[in-house]
């Protein structure tokens, strides 16, 4: 190739890089949404100060031990959340946040999920949490299925099947634990696994093990319902996936 | 060859090829115990000890980077000296302050990231003032590069380009992934999220286009023929992948809130890279058909060399599917990305300067006896097949696992029964690419601990360099 060819080829990769650059800097959709909140950053700077990158990601961007977390704050309850930030998770180690820190990080976590989804999802996909509401309707025991709201139990327990963390069906733990075997597991976790140890005093453990042999004696239908919305999602193409933001 | 001692420019080559290949040990032993924590017992019981992989991650990251450019830079300085003679006292001077600057980065990261002491970002997990030592000891190298190369740089071949590009653009990216210290960057964690895709996307492809650079300036000296790094078609690839490296990050961010033309240019630049599959595509179909066969019976380089051509055809497809945006919504952030990452790192660009070391020890180790006993053993052929046969396996994992939990994310289904099981073929295979790669080094070792005692050998043989590598050929 030519000197000046070559000279050429410089000049119109410089220019490319240059004009490249100067869109990403000057792009206003990043700045639509106001600051961090004071409290947000502060929780910003601790995500990065224990350095939550390293296993888990936000919008994608990071590693790959823990779940993506730029929506947690909607799949999590603030006390499921809470007790994670406490006590760790399986591998996740326990951080040793004060209430304020703890705090912090949430609403660090709230601000980065207003500010877009991490994750596609099928635009049928319901929230388990949303999903076990209406398939309890009003003959659920209300304080046990308040409770397993509160603490996110669907997040991890999904009828049908082991979930992405092995945990396994709930709809089936009465008849495989036995009612004693079950508030055991509540009162005390499962060490070695993810099943955390949750502090619920013996009011909570009543209201949990009536609500599981609720669900355990209703087991049937629950399930098949799980089922039948699972297979409603499952019909998809490659053509609805979304192109830019989800 | 001057009897058993290295001229100054080749004990400066032998000191960075050293520290890369020490940066690959050190990355490969915190490689092997994140992979180990991956499985929940072991996981949690590091846990328990204080052994986390928030401190292992960026460790293994950084060493991994550093092994990738300092084997380029340990290329780039073997061309300085052989093309433009040894090493003037001002070139010394700035090695050995280059090289002490990155040493201090390197202990410091070692010693500050098990303590805590850390960004708490990704690739340069490292507190700042690390970076400003590495991006002095940087400044230092660019000016040793251009001072040799600037006179007569529109007649240089295509490689010195590739280096000049890399060169500024790790300096330039590099400095781009602190942007984060600024505030108005900091307090915008889109812009942030932004700028850091951007930044390492583009640091990435500073290091590729330091190691073709490597590939091509090899090529170019084992064929004797310098038409390859001077040839039109050479030189629009070279500006085909240049193009791509400054927007090829964007397809990192089709998701988050950035302005779509952005993210078109990125989608139209990516296919692109089409044109420089097919030229892949036709290289090794060459290689397939035999057309190009190496001399000797077994040649480390070439295999190498070949190897990477097979892994750069796959993985560049690879590539290309993750940029069309329905299959990237449907992979993004999974095992997927993080298969293509290891295997582009370890397939293309560790095979390639693995492949370009062993031409520069070639070099200096001409004897063919040494060569046979040490370089080209049929231990080192073992050794790579079994890389090959790891590596083959833990991409494969991670293509699939990472597949299945996009599909199942996407329809918000919990993942199947059997990716319970994830951790431990990825840490069996992980564990196989790490053993392998160690073992190759190993069988290295004599040459590259003990050079001057192989040099007197070539001179007079020393009894203890011909029992250890009379070990290494029986091994």
């Amino acid at each position: 190739m030519s000197p000046s060819a070559r000279k050429l080829l410089i000049a119109v990769l410089v220019c490319a890089f240059c004009l490249q650059t100067w869109m990403v800097y000057a792009d206003p959709a990043g700045r639509t949404e106001p600051p961090l909140s004071p409290a947000g950053a502060r929780g910003r700077a601790l995500w990065h100060d224990h350095n939550c990158q390293s296993c888990h990601q936000l919008f994608g961007f990071g590693g790959f031990l823990g779940p993506d977390l730029t929506n947690v704050v909607e799949r999590l309850s603030e006390a499921r959340l809470e007790h994670i930030l406490t006590l760790g998770s399986g591998q996740m180690p326990p951080f040793d946040l004060d209430p304020d820190a703890r705090a912090d990080l949430t609403c660090f976590l709230e601000e980065m999920s207003a500010r877009g989804r991490g994750q596609a999802r099928h635009a049928e996909w319901q929230p388990p949490g949303e999903l076990l509401v209406q398939v309890a309707g009003d003959d659920a025991p209300a304080s046990g299925l308040a409770l397993a709201l509160a603490q996110s139990c669907v997040a991890c327990h999904l009828p049908n099947h082991a979930s992405d963390y092995g945990a396994p069906d709930l709809t089936t733990a009465i008849t495989r634990l036995g009612p004693q075997g079950v508030r055991d597991v509540l009162a005390a976790g499962i060490p070695g696994t993810p099943m955390p140890r949750f502090g619920f005093s013996e009011d909570d453990l009543d209201a949990l093990t009536d609500f599981l042999t609720w669900l355990d004696r209703n087991g049937e239908s629950i399930r098949h319902t799980f089922e039948v919305t699972r297979h409603s999602e499952g019909d998809w193409s490659i053509l609805d996936l979304p192109w830019w933001e989800y | 060859m001057h009897g058993g001692r290295l001229d100054d420019g080749e004990r400066i080559v032998f000191t960075l090829m050293r520290s890369a290949l020490g940066c690959v040990v050190l990355s490969l032993s915190l490689g092997a115990f994140a992979a180990l924590y991956y499985l929940p017992a072991i996981g949690e019981t590091m846990a328990a000890a204080g052994v986390s992989l928030v401190q292992l991650r960026p460790l293994h990251t950084t060493f991994a980077s550093a092994w990738i450019f300092l084997g380029a830079v340990t290329v780039v300085s073997r061309f300085l000296f052989a093309s433009f003679g040894p090493p003037g006292d001002g070139d010394k001077l700035r090695f050995k302050a280059q090289l002490v600057c990155w040493g201090l980065a390197g202990l410091g990261v070692l010693v500050t990231l098990p303590l805590g002491i850390t960004s708490g970002r990704e690739y340069l997990g490292f507190h700042p003032v690390f970076s400003l030592l590495i991006y002095v000891g940087w400044l230092l190298f660019a000016w040793t590069f251009f001072s040799k190369v600037w006179r007569g740089f529109w007649q240089r071949p295509v490689y010195v380009y590739m280096w000049s590009a890399g060169i500024l653009f790790f300096l330039y990216t590099f400095a781009e992934g602190h942007a984060y210290l600024l505030p108005g960057v900091r307090d915008q964690p889109v812009v942030d999220l932004q700028i850091q895709f951007k930044s390492c996307g583009s640091l990435v492809a500073s290091f590729n286009q330091m190691v073709y650079g490597c590939l091509i300036y090899i090529a170019e000296r084992i064929t004797r023929d310098k038409r390859i790094a001077q040839s039109r078609i050479t030189f629009s690839l070279f500006g085909i992948g240049l193009l791509n490296s400054f927007t090829n990050s964007a397809h990192h961010t089709y998701h988050i809130p950035q302005d779509h033309f952005i993210k078109w240019v990125a989608f139209v630049v990516s296919m692109l890279e089409i044109i420089i599959l097919v030229e892949v595509f036709k290289e090794v179909s060459k290689l397939l058909s035999g057309e190009r066969k190496s001399s000797l019976d077994f040649n480390v380089t070439a295999r190498f060399v070949h190897l990477s051509k097979c892994w750069n055809l796959f993985l560049l497809t690879l590539a290309l599917l993750i940029s069309v945006p329905p299959l990237n919504a449907l992979i993004h952030g999974t095992h997927v990305v993080m298969g293509h990452a290891m295997g582009s790192e370890i397939a293309i660009d560790s095979y390639l300067l693995l492949a370009a070391f062993a031409y520069l020890l070639a070099e200096m180790f001409p004897k063919r006896e040494t060569l046979r006993a040490v370089l080209h053993s049929d231990a080192v052929a073992r050794a790579i097949g079994g890389l090959n046969i790891g590596l083959v396996g833990l991409v494969s994992w991670l293509l699939i696992a990472g597949l299945t939990t996009g599909v199942s994310r996407y329809l918000g289904q919990s993942a199947p029964a059997w990716l319970d099981d994830f951790p431990y073929p990825f840490a069996v295979f992980g564990l196989a690419v790490g053993w392998y790669l160690a073992r190759l080094l190993w069988l290295w070792s004599p040459l590259l601990l003990r050079p001057e005692q192989h040099r007197q050998w070539y001179g007079s043989p020393s009894t203890t360099v011909v029992s250890r590598t009379a070990d290494v050929s029986s091994s």
